[in-house]
């Protein structure tokens, strides 16, 4: 064993890598490419980590949630400070997944009850944008003497000291009101007066694709359904993604051939993320159904979508402009004027919005949106005298 | 030294003072020769010694700034070699149970130098060592191929003197089994 050990010894004196300058080299080149591609795939994590973080800033950067906790009644919800823009717009999120979200700066709402059974919120001023979830549960906006009762379905509420006008973006609303009840159904609005509680203005669809009323709503569920397409169907249900699916089986979306129908398509493509085709055929009912009483409608969401959406300001300007040419005195023109300023302003037309926006002071000179017009173009009101409103 | 070798393996004495700060490439150059060796040495097969220097300096490259003292950079390298290496020797034995392929030969494990008698031991030697756990494998190659004393080498394997021990005693146990017609 000593002869083996020894003889041993000298071999393991052998036992060395043929290490040249080369392999040297190349083990150097290896490793520097190693490096580089660790750099590589961190700043490619990194990226990608900046990436979701910049994401989830920007959806929750305009959120707050006043109270995680269940039982939010007796809590309120104020827009921010004037100057924070849509940005900061803020929300209330109910732990039902119903949301309400300010959308101007004097909104004012308060949830005065919320039980297993009802959800009751009563909204002073200001406009705000209700979705509410699905359910069983009664959901109800008090914006007095109005109150809105809805089932599953998303809406807006604009309230000022004259009146309260409702949009309904998807799903049904029951306006109850001193004078009656109004039901209105996807793309339709009304106004009341917050004196007398009636429709002062409505925005009712043509007869063929109107929305069921009082009397339709009788009937039963089964005919309802069978008088509507399935894709309509789905997306009155909240199945928006298989509405979006129904239209685009076949290509669907050619044939909608009524404003009705381009409307609800739109609102499935919004609702699915899909803004270029829901601006297209928001495009076709504004076109082609300018008489349409909803053509001011999808003019002034067109509008919205284009510089919210599109980033297309100029286009979206026009689309503004289109509202108060289709509803001149509408209940939409004064937003729609507004809207059309800041879009001026985003998309460089300065001047263009300065001019309209001394044609917003001497029209709407207490209006609702001065605010907002102020805040784009402050220069204006200064050289606007205080006239009498021309409405 | 044996003068076939091209290059010799660089101890931490040859670094020299102005790198200790440790510019990548020159602790690269520095030890890379070393760190060569002793994977050669613990694998017994050249093809793996490239990805064992790789998978060594760039964790060096990444730890290397916390390192306090240069003179302890030569054996944290060689224990970033001993792990990589017991790690590649596992997968091997693995790898091994549902092998089809013969034995490897060890025919390249000893350098052109060396006589055909000691390739013929150093093979046989290392054709029985693919048949030991790779601890025991590690322990007795720094021990008898290396030339680590005891200690340094309970330092490297990560375990106690007398598990070393343990271990050496093994593979000198099996090594005499097998090569008793030596």
């Amino acid at each position: 064993m000593n002869d083996l050990s020894s003889r041993l010894a000298e071999a393991a004196l052998h036992v060395t890598p043929r290490w040249t300058a080369g392999r040297e080299q190349a083990a150097l080149a290896r490793l520097e490419h190693g490096r580089r591609a660790r750099r590589v795939r961190l700043a490619a994590a990194l990226g990608a980590l900046a990436a979701v973080v910049a994401v989830l800033t920007v959806r929750f950067e305009s959120v707050v949630f006043l109270d995680e906790k269940p039982g939010l009644a007796g809590r309120t919800i104020e827009a921010p400070a004037e100057g924070g823009g849509a940005a900061q717009r803020r929300l209330l999120a109910l732990e039902d997944g119903s949301r309400v979200t300010t959308l101007s700066s004097v909104t004012r709402a308060k949830v005065v009850e919320e039980t297993p059974n009802d959800v009751v919120i009563e909204m002073s001023d200001g406009q705000a944008r209700f979705e509410v979830a699905p359910g069983e549960r009664r959901f109800k906006v008090l914006a007095s003497p109005v109150s809105v009762t809805v089932l599953g379905t998303v809406f807006e509420v604009f309230a000022d000291a004259r009146q309260v006008t409702v949009f309904v973006e998807r799903g049904r609303v029951r306006v109850d009101h001193l004078r009656g009840t109004t039901e209105l159904s996807i793309g339709q609005s009304a106004s009341f007066e917050r004196s007398a509680s009636a429709p002062v203005t409505s925005a009712e669809p043509a007869k063929a694709d109107s929305a069921p009323s009082v009397a339709q709503a009788a009937r039963s569920k089964e005919a309802v359904a069978s008088s509507l397409p399935r894709w309509r169907i789905l997306a009155e249900q909240g199945s928006q993604r298989e509405a979006y699916q129904e239209l685009s089986r076949e290509d669907g979306w050619a044939r909608l051939s009524s404003a009705g129908d381009l409307l609800a398509a739109a609102d499935v493509a919004r609702a699915r993320g899909d803004f270029q085709r829901a601006s297209s055929l928001l495009r076709r009912v504004v076109n082609g159904y300018p008489s349409d009483a909803r053509a001011g409608l999808a003019a002034f969401t067109l509008g919205k979508l284009l510089v919210d959406q599109l980033g297309a300001p100029r286009e979206a300007a026009r689309a503004f402009a289109s509202v108060r040419t289709l509803e001149p005195g509408g209940p939409l023109a004064e937003d729609a004027m507004a809207r059309e300023i800041e879009a001026l302003v985003r998309g460089g037309a300065r001047e263009e919005a300065r001019s309209l926006a001394r044609i917003y002071f001497r029209h709407y000179p207490n209006g609702r949106r001065r605010a907002l017009v102020e805040r784009y173009v402050p220069e204006a009101s200064l050289h606007v005298p205080e006239v009498a409103p021309r409405q | 030294m044996n003068p076939s070798r091209p290059m010799a393996p660089a101890a931490s004495d040859a670094l020299p003072e102005q790198t200790r700060p440790l510019d990548p490439e020159a602790l690269f150059r520095a030890y890379a020769p070393y760190v060569a060796k002793v994977a050669h040495q613990l694998l017994g097969r050249d093809d793996e010694v490239d990805d064992v220097i790789q998978d060594v300096f760039m964790a060096a490259v990444r730890g290397v700034h916390q390192v306090r003292d240069p003179g302890a950079i030569k054996g944290w390298l060689a224990c970033i070699a001993v792990r990589s290496a017991r790690r590649r020797l596992r997968f091997r034995g693995l790898r091994n149970l549902f092998s089809s392929e013969p034995p490897h030969e060890y025919a390249g494990v000893v350098d052109p130098a060396a006589s055909p008698e000691q390739r013929a031991l150093m093979a046989r030697v290392y054709r029985m060592l693919d048949s030991l756990p790779p601890d025991d494998r590690i322990a007795w190659v720094l021990r008898h191929v290396e030339g680590e004393g005891l200690e340094r080498v309970a330092l490297l394997c990560n375990c106690s003197l007398a598990t070393v021990k343990r271990r050496i005693t093994r593979v000198n146990g099996a090594l005499q089994e097998a090569l008793a017609d030596e």
